[in-house]
């Protein structure tokens, strides 16, 4: 039984993660940096159009989908919930 | 039939050398008729990895550029009559060569050779376009890190979008206790996440530095990584050969007979 593993994730397991995130991120052309801007502006337009308040429920879902060489198309999904 | 492998990586330091050396000296041992091609202009080391440093009269540029015969430049391994080295320039650097040029060399030396091994130099500029432009065949060699395993997948895209069909993965300098305990990605992790063939698993293995600081590939040898390297090869001829069972070398028992055994 490994005690440290009991409090936080073995770095193995950060490892898989942080590649996975960055792996995707480069595959894609797209940052996570990239997709908070994304969501910020899509909130500044439809602020715009909407009074937004607390009773008026927006959910936006943003598929942003490539193809790339291995002919396998990779897929990340924006989604902006309750503005 | 001749086959023409380029080993590549991306990433600098994975180890693509050592597995050059190591697989031709495993496809020799095998009665296979090797030749290993240094790409890596400017940074040269597969000579010594070898042991044939101090053999080299002529190299790449030379024979590309057309001051010797194909035939003069190549260094015989004397240890296997079958594996030959052709050692890259140590003062020109990468611009020094084309793609066309080295179309035209790999394809010379296919009429000889049953194996081409080419030792990619790391990056993806021109020594890398050199490297793969010839090839037919692809292994990238990667360590269970977050930027080696990066660099591999950016590198994998690359050699795809040159139009190579066979690419297969080589997992080096894996380290079963660190992976026992959650410290290291295992074997699966990366296999899963860059999705391609698997072609073998190398431990980190003290006898690996041993044998390159000796300038005597251990492929064949009677440690882990020896064995690992020649169960490569024999997949390389197409074999289907087993995984070898990395765990068993953390069995105390079998180091301490592996230690008399040395002896």
């Amino acid at each position: 039984m490994n005690f440290k593993g009991f409090f936080h994730k073995n770095s193995g397991g950060i490892a898989r993660d942080r590649l996975k995130v960055v792996l995707l991120s480069d595959r894609m052309k797209c940052s996570p940096e990239m997709t908070r801007l994304i969501k910020r502006d899509i909130v500044r337009v439809l602020e715009k159009y909407l009074e937004i308040e607390d009773t008026l429920n927006v959910e936006v879902r943003l598929d942003i989908t490539r193809k790339i060489e291995q002919g396998v198309k990779n897929v990340k999904t924006i989604q902006i919930k309750g503005l | 039939m001749s086959e023409i492998i380029v080993v590549t990586s991306g990433k600098g330091g994975v180890g693509k050398t050592t597995a050059v050396a190591n697989l031709g000296t495993g496809l020799a041992k095998l009665n296979k008729k090797a030749v290993l091609v240094d790409t890596d202009i400017g940074l040269r080391n597969l000579d010594v990895v070898m042991g044939l440093e101090n053999r080299i009269v002529y190299n790449l540029i030379d024979v590309i550029e057309g001051n010797c015969r194909l035939k003069q430049s190549l260094i015989r391994d004397k240890r296997y009559p079958n594996l030959y080295l052709l050692p890259s320039a140590q003062t020109r650097d990468k611009t020094a060569v084309t793609p066309e040029q080295m179309i035209k060399l790999t394809e010379d030396l296919a009429e000889h050779f049953d194996y081409i091994l080419l030792d990619c130099p790391a990056g993806i500029e021109q020594g890398f376009k050199n490297a793969v432009a010839g090839a037919g065949r692809a292994i990238v060699v990667t360590t269970p890190e977050v930027s080696a395993i990066r660099d591999a997948d950016r590198i994998i895209g690359l050699l795809e979008a040159n139009g190579l069909k066979k690419i297969d993965l080589l997992i080096n300098r894996l380290r079963m206790d660190m992976i026992r305990r959650g410290d290291m990605m295992s074997m699966e992790d990366v296999v899963e996440i860059l999705g391609i063939n698997l072609i073998g698993a190398v431990p980190d293995d003290e006898s690996v530095v041993i044998s390159t600081n000796q300038g005597e590939p251990l492929a064949g040898n009677d440690t882990k990584a020896g064995q690992a390297y020649l169960n490569i090869c024999r997949r390389i001829m197409g074999e289907a050969v087993p995984l070898l069972d990395l765990n068993k070398s953390s069995n105390i028992l079998t180091k301490f007979t592996g230690l008399f055994k040395k002896n």
